[in-house]
């Protein structure tokens, strides 16, 4: 196995994820890949080109910074980490990434429950599964 | 009578007929002696049951033998109007006034007139007054523009698109609908165009180009960073910094940019704290809101009632400022008081070394070359809104100027500038004028600014605190900008009626109002909706309910202690 991907927001809900990730990467002795994707769909008045640069730009430092909160805690576990941001799509970026790095799990997060919430969820796994062969934990 | 003579009086008659509205007729400038000499003349007013000048009444003389119309003229601006009458047609029996929107008005002629006009004395008719007709026109215009807002609250399509359908629909009632009935005419072309209020549309459109020299500097990242340097842990102190710089920003640049730069970086802040970011993020974009009116160029709900009302930069640091800063130490205080759990402690040591690093990073000034020269014409367009009224320089003027120079001297890539400028809301602003052309066209204003003044009477003081709080909490749930623009009218005729109003007070009120009350909930202002976007992005999704818990209270305290400042202000000090 080569890796973990871990896709990540930031906030107190990516925290379980966060922790079942450096908990799964240290019993097998993995490397965590932490990603970030932006998506800027929703931020509101963004439409105009220059208002886009200048929030993707910002959105990329803010990205970094999660990231890095994240790879500190990994290597407090002693488990190597390392982030990326991407803009896109969710489930195409983690993707991507786990056909990058060749991982062999996802780790995902389940940020609240009901049922479009599962179904969304359902839905990513289903995408994933479709392309890697990665195995998906939910957290 | 000589002529020199009568031209004399009917000089006199029109220069008084002009007094009396504060807008000059235009045809003191067009006539000379010699025009006026040649012809009998009737000269009048036609005002509304508001007593409210009405223009583009046409009114015609008829004769008793055929009824044709002999003599043609149209009111002004201010309502009066000249009828030049042919010399040689005195057997006039009637006047009609026809204007769109209003019942037709006849009023005979009787003897003593028409004996007048044979002295060739000049007749002067009481003031004119017009009667609403509210027809189908009226019942098109007022739907359509009720569409348009409630489209736009429920943020289903773009405002700019909501606005120009709406503009769309009332054209083509306009011009199809008569075909099958005259009274679905509304305007034309012509007559909506004249709505359009270009010195706000240029006065956005060149800050949007000087803000979008300013944002790429990174000054924003650098001043929020050397907040948290300046603080040394101490987060009650940090927050009350990073408010001031939030709203000095929003005073001059829009809230949304300046929110869309700010809370990124506020973000990493409270992280690298290890406190919860809303902490930090809400009292800023209160801060935001509630800063953002103290200058003409703050809100666009200020530029649209400068423009309107014709109050400067200078008006608005002289009568709102002060009790901006009023309402800002309440909200700091009441900040401070809602998150004193996240904020009273020293969190100075918890930041890990890394995070810091990153952080200065995420926060260093891109372009110090840029930022110096767009400092230097800042300050001189700050100059020039200040003491460009004195020498009649409208503020569109000198922001289209210091647009301009920035471009020239700094010497960015023009074409990402332009892109810059948000065709989108330009478009949204002239269809909107459109739309509250129209409404206030048919006579709609009138309806809602008669019963206004019906409520409120003569009472200065009712009309104030109404005007504040319900445009307060109007504007928490619906678009302030819609709001405003529909609300100036009304506010120029409660303006004109309402002993004392002429200070402008009732337009400081309904500025107060319209920019305040968009704390009140998430959806009371784009710059809510911007933070809230991008703390979603980054995990920390604010709940409506939540945001109206926190608002509603920042509303109420801020928009208390504004009032009290207007108060004083204009019923008290003045």
């Amino acid at each position: 196995m080569s890796g973990i991907v871990c896709p990540i927001r930031g906030g107190q809900e990516s925290r379980p994820t966060i922790e079942r990730a450096i908990t799964y990467a240290k019993e097998r002795d993995l490397p965590v890949y932490f990603l970030f994707v932006i998506d800027l769909g929703g931020i509101g008045l963004t439409e105009v080109p220059a208002h886009k640069k200048i929030v993707s730009h910002e959105m990329a430092n803010l990205a970094s910074f999660v990231l890095l909160t994240a790879t500190i805690e990994a290597d407090r576990d002693g488990v190597r980490a390392e982030g990326f941001t991407r803009f896109g799509h969710l489930a195409d970026e983690i993707i991507a990434l786990v056909e990058e790095k060749a991982a062999d799990a996802v780790v995902l997060g389940q940020t609240k429950t009901g049922k479009a919430r599962e179904a969304k969820t359902n839905l990513l796994v289903s995408k994933i599964t479709d392309s890697t062969q990665a195995e998906i934990i939910l957290a | 009578m000589g002529k020199y003579v009568r031209a004399l009086i009917i000089t006199a008659i029109v220069a008084v007929v002009a007094f009396v509205s504060p807008i000059k007729t235009e045809y003191i400038l067009n006539s000379t002696f010699e025009d006026i000499s040649t012809y009998s003349v009737i000269v009048g007013k036609v005002i509304n049951r508001q007593r409210q000048p009405v223009s583009h009444a046409v009114i015609h003389a008829t004769t008793d033998a055929s009824g044709d119309p002999v003599a043609e003229a149209i009111s002004q601006n201010d309502g009066s109007f000249i009828l030049h009458l042919p010399d040689n047609q005195i057997e006039l029996t009637e006047l009609v006034i026809n204007r769109p929107h209003y019942e037709t008005m006849h009023i005979l002629l009787d003897q003593d007139i028409a004996a007048q006009l044979h002295t060739d004395a000049p007749v002067i008719l009481a003031n004119t007054i017009l009667f609403p007709d509210i027809n189908a026109g009226f019942w098109v215009a007022t739907a359509v523009f009720t569409f348009v807002l409630g489209v736009i609250a429920l943020g289903r399509v773009q405002n700019a698109l909501a606005a120009l359908a709406g503009a769309a629909v009332l054209f083509a009632v306009s011009y199809l609908g008569p075909v099958w009935n005259s009274d679905y005419y509304i305007f034309s072309f012509d007559e909506a165009l004249e709505y359009i209020d270009w010195n706000v549309v240029f006065l956005i459109m060149g800050m949007m180009l000087v803000i979008a020299v300013v944002e790429h500097t990174g000054i924003f990242q650098w001043l929020a960073f050397k907040s948290y340097q300046v603080s040394r842990g101490k987060i009650w102190l940090l927050l009350t910094i990073l408010m001031i710089v939030t709203g000095i920003a929003s005073a001059f640049l829009d809230n949304v940019t300046t929110m869309l730069l700010m809370a990124p970086i506020t973000i990493q802040i409270a992280i690298s704290l290890g406190m919860h970011p809303f902490a930090l993020l809400i009292p800023e974009v209160f801060a935001s809101n509630v800063v953002g009116i103290s200058t003409l160029v703050g809100t666009p709900t200020n530029i649209l009632i400068g423009s309107y009302a014709d109050i400067s930069f200078s008006d608005f640091l002289v009568n709102l400022t002060p009790g901006v800063i009023l309402a800002f130490i309440g909200l700091v205080l009441y900040s401070l008081f809602v998150y004193k759990k996240e904020l009273h402690t020293d969190q100075s040591e918890h930041i890990a070394a890394a995070l810091y690093a990153e952080l200065e990073r995420n926060a260093v000034i891109d372009k110090p070359e840029q930022l110096k020269k767009a400092g230097w014409v800042g300050a001189g367009m700050i100059l020039l809104f200040v003491f460009g009224e004195h020498v009649h320089l409208l503020p569109s003027v000198t922001a289209i100027m210091g647009a301009a120079a920035m471009l020239v001297w700094i010497k960015p890539d023009v074409e990402e500038i332009v892109q810059a400028v948000d065709w989108t809301t330009l478009l949204f602003f002239m269809a909107l004028f459109i739309c509250v052309g129209a409404i206030q066209e048919v006579g709609l204003v009138n309806v809602i600014a008669g019963f206004i003044s019906n409520v409120v009477g003569d009472n200065l003081l009712l009309a104030i605190l109404a005007l504040i709080w319900i445009s307060a909490l109007l504007s928490s749930v619906i678009a302030n900008i819609p709001f405003t623009a529909a609300m100036l009218p009304v506010i120029g005729y409660l303006t004109a009626s309402i002993p004392g109003a002429e200070s402008k007070v009732l337009f400081f009120a309904l500025s107060v109002g319209a920019a305040m009350g968009g704390n009140g909930s998430l959806i009371g202002a784009s710059a809510n909706m911007v933070t809230s976007g991008i703390a979603e992005k980054a995990g920390y999704p604010i709940s409506y309910g939540y945001f109206l818990k926190k608002g509603l209270p920042a509303l109420i305290i801020t928009v208390a202690l504004a009032t009290l400042w207007v108060l004083l202000r204009f019923l008290v000090m003045q």
